[in-house]
């Protein structure tokens, strides 16, 4: 049985949220992790449905919170998207996954 | 690379370590040793400190640069050849904190080096009070290269401090062993040995104390829990590390209780078992710092899934029973006489009664832990990876209602329809969701329970499915205890998360990780509902005013849009969500205990992510329930901040 194998730093929760479906394309996501990350070798990108890339590629930590991962995104079309990020958590581990949100009408 | 990187760190720690108790043994020889004290074994010690010192630091920068050429290749996920390029180096070494240590501790490495060059020697103490601070500097620095570093919020600086005192003290302890195995072969006359081996060990006991104390610190914040000690590689590791101290402290103290003694009487044969021990000592240190070296790459117990390795654990549970708590009531009092014949025997030597007591102690120890042992499975303290969520709890209710409910009821309490035709009566899921562990109901779903008619549905069923139930027996087990009998809230249910917008503005989730601010949830029905949602709309002002934000859901999409129309000012709180939200709140609505109930409309306070009141109906008086919910509120905010829920998920 597979019990869920983590590492160091996890996500916490995000905007769009995992897996959730949102009327209002977001301006950029934002990635709630357990720990503090080194903005250094984080990294998170989003693409659409076909697997193109759509992020600004400027993703940064939150100025105040360190826990905080943000990266912009244009206005998005309706569609499926995902989102996928690498972290570097302050004591050396990285960690990564991904997940997917919906934007309707 | 995991190799490479936890032997690096290893080695590096070792040497650290070693200069460190070098340093630490030779400052407590020469203080202690006052003006008659013998100079034979500290002359010794400052001759050998300068070599000592080239070859620690050697050993040290040697693995320092290992470490920074593995941390490199798994920090950027390139292969190490190109991992070592300058570009890649130079990010690792300014742009993060472990590289930032690093460079500080290379600086300190180069102190050290010139403080304790041979040119430099002399007997001055203040060159080795400098060098001793700078090596216990340049040991405790690690403490930022690992997991206390990554800790949060107010346990970070508690967690650094910890990490620091181990290094500390294990440094002044493992490290002085060297020194010490060498004295033991080198000085002339045995006084002088004996002096030199009681000094060591008064800095020994102190150290070993410390080095319990925050070793059991660390444990707390890295492990957490006794299932997380056996249940987790890094527990696991962290046992044998345990079980090699014990046999260096029994090392430790035959030295101290047997040998020193006879060392004083003047027995030539005690230097050399006192060698060969302090050897012993050395190896199984190193082997402690090997398995340091893998622990500081190795997820910590706190943070993973508990795969429990017994069939069986201790609990509480059976000593409920009237038939388990009068043989256990007799046990205790066997214990308790036991000790107290054990202590006084072996107080007044009388050793009959003292091994009768041992005996009666382990004898009452075995019968207590055979009447308190409980099955456990390998999930019994695992924790859900599918969080407790509005999501999870409906897609669980949608799959109960497919694979459950003919035996187990639509409420789950075990009266479905196929019931009657079973040989056991099914279990009533909203009494077993409370008694029980999470990680217990989903391996019975997922495996089914012997002697029962309760079949497996892993397969059918996944894991995350199988979760999914579990978050939702959980939402009704905790509806049901949270009323009380006049349908008050008597507990503080967690508040399932959900995410929602508000019109023009981002995507948000109720349960932000520092919940400061209270959130009124208002589960509304149209048209019942219009004239408070109104009502709410226009002393939204207040609202703010009293740190509360409002936010209201409704399970139809028909009356989202009518209430949005209908209410001036209401984009502020009337929230875009998916229905599943409303009906799960529902859940907590219900009136005299009955869970089920779906009222149409109720307002819920919620604080650090727990439901802390109530409210059913629509009010009589708007400005009466406002004034209550304030009053409530503001009790809830004189409480201290508690942490959100802990059990929720696993990550």
């Amino acid at each position: 049985m597979a019990l869920p194998a983590g590492a160091h730093a996890f996500l916490d929760h995000a905007t769009p949220a995992v897996g959730s479906t949102v009327h209002a394309s977001p301006a950029q996501m934002k990635l709630w992790f357990t720990q503090e990350l080194e903005p250094a070798f984080s990294t998170v990108q989003v693409s659409d449905a076909s697997g193109k890339r759509v992020d600004q590629g400027d993703p940064q930590l939150d100025h105040g919170d360190a826990t905080l991962l943000t990266v912009s995104v244009p206005p998005l079309a309706p569609g499926r998207y995902r989102v996928r990020w690498r972290v570097l958590s302050v004591d050396t581990h990285v960690t990564e996954g991904d997940y997917s949100f919906d934007v309707t009408r | 690379m995991n190799a490479l990187l936890a032997s690096a760190r290893a080695v590096h720690f070792a040497a650290a370590m070693w200069l460190f108790g070098e340093l630490v043994l030779a400052c407590a020889l020469s203080a202690w040793r006052g003006r008659d004290g013998p100079t034979g074994p500290v002359a010794a010690l400052h001759r050998r400190l300068p070599p000592v010192a080239r070859s620690s630091i050697a050993i040290g920068v040697a693995s320092a640069f290992a470490w920074l050429a593995a941390a490199a290749a798994t920090m950027s996920g390139v292969p190490l050849p190109q991992a070592i390029e300058p570009e890649t180096l130079g990010t690792v070494l300014v742009g993060t904190l472990f590289g930032k240590v690093w460079i500080a501790r290379l600086g300190l490495a180069l102190v050290l080096l010139i403080a304790l060059w041979p040119r430099n020697t002399g007997r001055g103490g203040w060159r080795l009070a400098f060098s001793t601070i700078v090596a216990g500097v340049y040991l405790a620095a690690l403490a930022w290269t690992g997991h206390a570093a990554a800790a949060e919020g107010p346990w970070r600086d508690a967690q650094l401090v910890s990490d620091v005192m181990h290094l500390i003290t294990a440094g002044a302890w493992l490290g002085a062993l060297p020194p010490l195995a060498y004295l033991l072969g080198t000085t002339q006359p045995i006084e002088h040995a004996t002096w030199a081996t009681r000094r060591f060990s008064t800095v020994a006991i102190a150290c070993v104390s410390a080095l319990i104390l925050s070793g059991l610190g660390n444990s707390w914040f890295l492990v957490g829990s006794v299932p997380a000690l056996f249940g987790t590689t890094y527990g696991a590791l962290l046992l044998a590390k345990l079980a090699l101290l014990a046999v260096m402290i029994s090392l430790a103290a035959l030295n101290r209780l047997v040998l020193t003694p006879r060392l004083a009487a003047g027995d030539r044969h005690a230097v050399r078992a006192l060698r060969r021990n302090t050897l012993l000592e050395i190896a199984a240190g190193l082997l402690v710092v090997t398995i340091v070296g893998v622990l500081g790459i190795t997820i910590p117990a706190a943070h993973q899934s508990v795969l429990w390795p017994f069939a069986h654990t201790l609990s509480w549970t059976p000593a409920q029973e009237s038939a388990t708590r009068w043989p256990l009531a007799a046990a205790a009092l066997v214990a308790a006489a036991s000790v107290t014949a054990l202590v006084a025997g072996a107080r007044r030597r009388a050793w009959r009664s003292a091994t009768a007591g041992l005996a009666g102690v382990l004898a009452s120890a075995m019968a207590g832990t055979w009447l308190l042992a409980v099955p456990a499975y390998p999930t019994t303290y695992a924790s859900s990876p599918v969080r407790y969520t509005t999501t999870a709890i409906v897609d669980g209710e949608r799959l109960f209602a497919t694979h459950c409910v003919a035996c187990h009821g639509s409420d789950g309490t075990g009266g479905g329809r196929a019931a009657a035709e079973l040989s056991t009566r099914p279990a009533n899921l909203v009494e077993h969701a409370g008694q029980h562990r999470p990680g217990e109901l989903y391996w019975w779903i997922a495996h089914g329970r012997a002697g029962t008619p309760m079949p497996a549905f892993s397969p059918p069923l996944g894991s995350d499915e199988i979760w999914s139930i579990v978050q939702f027996l959980q939402s009704l087990s905790d509806a049901a205890s949270a009323v009380g009998p006049n349908g008050e809230l008597v507990a503080e249910p967690n508040a399932p998360d959900f995410s929602f917008e508000l019109a023009g503005r981002g995507q948000q989730t109720l349960l932000p990780r520092d919940e400061s601010r209270d959130t009124l949830l208002v589960v509304y029905s149209l048209p019942d509902s219009l004239s408070r949602l109104r009502s709410l709309a226009s002393q939204r002002r207040a609202f703010d005013d009293e740190r509360i934000r409002v936010l209201a859901v409704t399970s139809s999409a028909a009356d989202a849009e009518a209430a949005s129309a209908q209410t001036a000012g209401g984009e502020s709180m009337l929230a875009i969500a998916a229905p599943d939200v409303a009906k799960v709140y529902a859940i907590f609505a219900a009136r005299d205990g009955a869970v089920g109930a779906n009222l149409r409309h109720s307002e819920f306070l919620i604080r650090d992510g727990r439901l802390r009141a109530r409210w059913l109906g629509v009010p009589a008086a708007d400005a009466e329930r406002n004034q209550d919910i304030w009053e409530m509120a503001e009790n809830v905010d004189r409480e201290p901040p508690r942490p959100p829920p802990s059990h929720q998920h696993a990550h």
